[in-house]
């Protein structure tokens, strides 16, 4: 690995550290109103690679019609979205901030707004991905080169039109389209395999005509490996079906189901989060 | 645009509103070259595959899965294509009811919703194939305008205006073959704007669909006992003319909706909201299918008779609520 790759790393780790402490900062926001917090934390580092140097799109000209889309299908994963937006300046810092603040076009779950870098609506499980697969099948039609990522979640999956959108992708060869899964093996109501067991994942999929990587969902390097690996040859749609965790980088949330969706993170749990992530209380916004 | 000469609205007439359907669809793919016509395995039943034919690239087979095709359609349209999915009236609506709702209506997407055989066309088909309760279920979704033919003529004219208006529609039609004709050459359709066929000053009957036609021969049925009918046709259920329907109640005693539909939230129930909030005293009949399941199934035809929804049926309630 060259110096550049390590310092390339290094800059999306500190990134992802400062996305984690504003994602800590929205769930304080929403306090007893109540956020999912589990399911932001997992995703941010994902998110960050995506946005610093995978996706091809210019915060100056957002409706770029050339521009690599993101969606969203897990839409209850706003904590691990909207700080990213914020800090690549999509999205401007005093819209984040009024997160579940008085009247806000930023709700829990995000919503179409090209302006500000969202793609589309999303909220109810199991839409994302047929969209996405639409967006490809335009891009295709059009021959334009942009990239469709969209990242669903393991939990999403027990939703049926979640194989519709597999087995059309396929279908309609759309190498275009990279769904990448927040493997966390947590949904709602207690672990994947208990609530619907849907394992082996990666047959799954791979027997449905898909490329499938597997990877460390938290590590970068293994991330930009990944996502360099786009094949473009083999007229398959893919998905990388990242490993995570749940509540990643705040040890009370990590793994927890009781942070999947919480109302009670108070100051005092916002101060042992921040400080978890090199913070300090000054830093709540 | 085409030419509707009356060889033409008669031909359309004879082969009904799926063939109206596919042979306009084929001169919009040609005018419009960002036009993609979805289909869930039913292309040959709404008459797209001269369009798959035609224009291979701007069409999309899903299979049978409405919910991804809507959804598909969504996603095309927010790369600047106008979308067309075609599918039986209860699978454009029931089955992918949130997919209408979340990715093509609250998104504003400009994705036209054809909905094949509506109300009890399809007969013998039974309960699973009706679209009973699709007017009641699109009303409800903002941005989405609910539109439903009389004729194929108007048909037609409608499809050439959705196709320059940036937005959701859900066009309702009807089965079979052989439709009465409503309209001539001269006749321009415009969204939101009913028509109004015949004056009258006793009696207001607001239909869509096929109804419309039902409703013009109660009109003649009703002349011979001195009933003056005015005969409105309400292609466009969403958004509902208040004005005629205000301009009506005003000036007519009795106020009638004719829908081949559930009576709850269809038309009748439109009309009944404007004018109870006109505040206007006139009598209101709604005629329209009971809020029961059938069990005994028949032709569409027959169904049209044993639920009173036939001229004879219409003039006799008329008469009777009089």
């Amino acid at each position: 690995m060259s110096n550049s790759d390590q310092s390339k790393i290094k800059k999306i780790e500190e990134k992802a550290r400062i996305i984690r402490k504003n994602a800590i900062c929205l769930a304080f926001k929403a306090g007893s109103r109540g956020a999912h917090i589990g399911p932001g934390l997992s995703i941010i580092d994902i998110l960050t690679t995506l946005y610093l140097v995978v996706l091809n799109y210019d915060v100056k000209k957002p409706d770029w019609p050339d521009r690599d889309r993101f969606i969203l299908s897990k839409g209850h994963g706003v904590l691990g979205l909207y700080p990213v937006l914020a800090e690549v300046g999509l999205l401007p810092f005093d819209i984040l901030k009024n997160f579940y603040h008085g009247e806000t076009i930023l709700c829990g779950h995000p919503v179409l707004n090209v302006e500000f870098g969202i793609e589309a609506s999303t909220g109810s499980l199991g839409h994302g991905l047929s969209i996405g697969v639409g967006i490809a099948l335009s891009a295709k039609i059009d021959k334009k080169d942009f990239h469709t990522y969209i990242l669903i979640g393991d939990g999403e999956c027990n939703e049926g039109t979640i194989w519709e959108a597999c087995m059309a992708a396929k279908k309609y060869k759309l190498d275009n389209l990279t769904a990448i899964m927040d493997h966390n093996g947590l949904q709602a109501d207690g672990f994947t395999k208990e609530v619907m067991d849907m394992y082996p994942m990666s047959d799954k999929w791979k027997s449905f005509g898909w490329q499938v990587e597997e990877v460390n969902g938290h590590d970068i390097k293994n991330l930009l490996e990944v996502f360099n690996k786009k094949n473009k040859t083999n007229a398959a749609p893919t998905i990388i079906i990242a490993n995570t965790v749940k509540g990643k980088g705040v040890s009370f949330c990590e793994n927890n189901k009781m942070y999947h969706h919480s109302r009670s993170f108070n100051r005092e749990l916002t101060i042992c989060a921040l400080k978890e992530l090199g913070f300090k209380e000054r830093d709540i916004w | 645009m085409a030419k509707y000469t009356t060889e033409v609205i008669k031909k359309l007439s004879e082969l009904g509103f799926r063939d109206t359907f596919g042979r306009e669809i084929l001169e919009i793919g040609e005018m419009y070259p960002n036009t993609v016509v979805l289909a869930a395995d039913l292309s040959d039943a709404t008459r797209v595959t001269k369009f798959s034919e035609k224009f291979p690239n701007n069409f999309i087979q899903v299979g049978i899965a409405e919910q991804n095709m809507m959804s598909i359609a969504s996603g095309l349209s927010l790369c600047g294509k106008m979308c067309f999915c075609a599918t039986f009236a209860p699978f454009a609506t029931l089955r992918c009811c949130e997919q209408v709702r979340n990715d093509i209506s609250y998104q504003n997407r400009n994705v036209k919703i054809i909905a094949i055989d509506s109300g009890l066309a399809t007969g013998y088909l039974g309960v699973s194939h009706y679209g009973l309760e699709d007017i009641a279920i699109m009303r409800s979704i903002p941005n989405l305008s609910v539109i439903s033919p009389s004729d194929c003529l108007s048909l037609a004219k409608l499809l050439w205006k959705i196709v320059k208006y940036k937005g959701p529609v859900y066009v309702r039609l009807s089965g079979g073959k052989n439709i009465p004709i409503i309209y001539h050459e001269d006749y321009e359709f415009k969204i939101g704007e009913s028509v109004t066929l015949s004056e009258g000053k006793d009696v207001s009957i607001f239909a869509t669909g096929l109804m419309v036609s039902e409703a013009l021969q109660a009109s003649s049925i009703l002349k011979k006992s001195s009933i003056e009918v005015r005969v409105i046709d309400v292609h466009t259920i969403k958004p509902i003319d208040i004005k005629t329907i205000k301009k009506a109640s005003e000036e007519t005693k009795l106020i009638v909706t004719v829908e081949e539909h559930n009576l709850i939230g269809g038309l009748g129930s439109a009309v009944a909201e404007v004018i109870a909030e006109q505040g206007t005293n006139s009598k209101l009949l709604r005629i329209g299918l009971p809020d029961k399941f059938i069990h005994k199934y028949n032709s569409h035809k027959a169904l049209l008779e044993k639920y009173c929804l036939t001229s004879i049926s219409i003039a006799n309630k008329v008469i009777k609520n009089l």
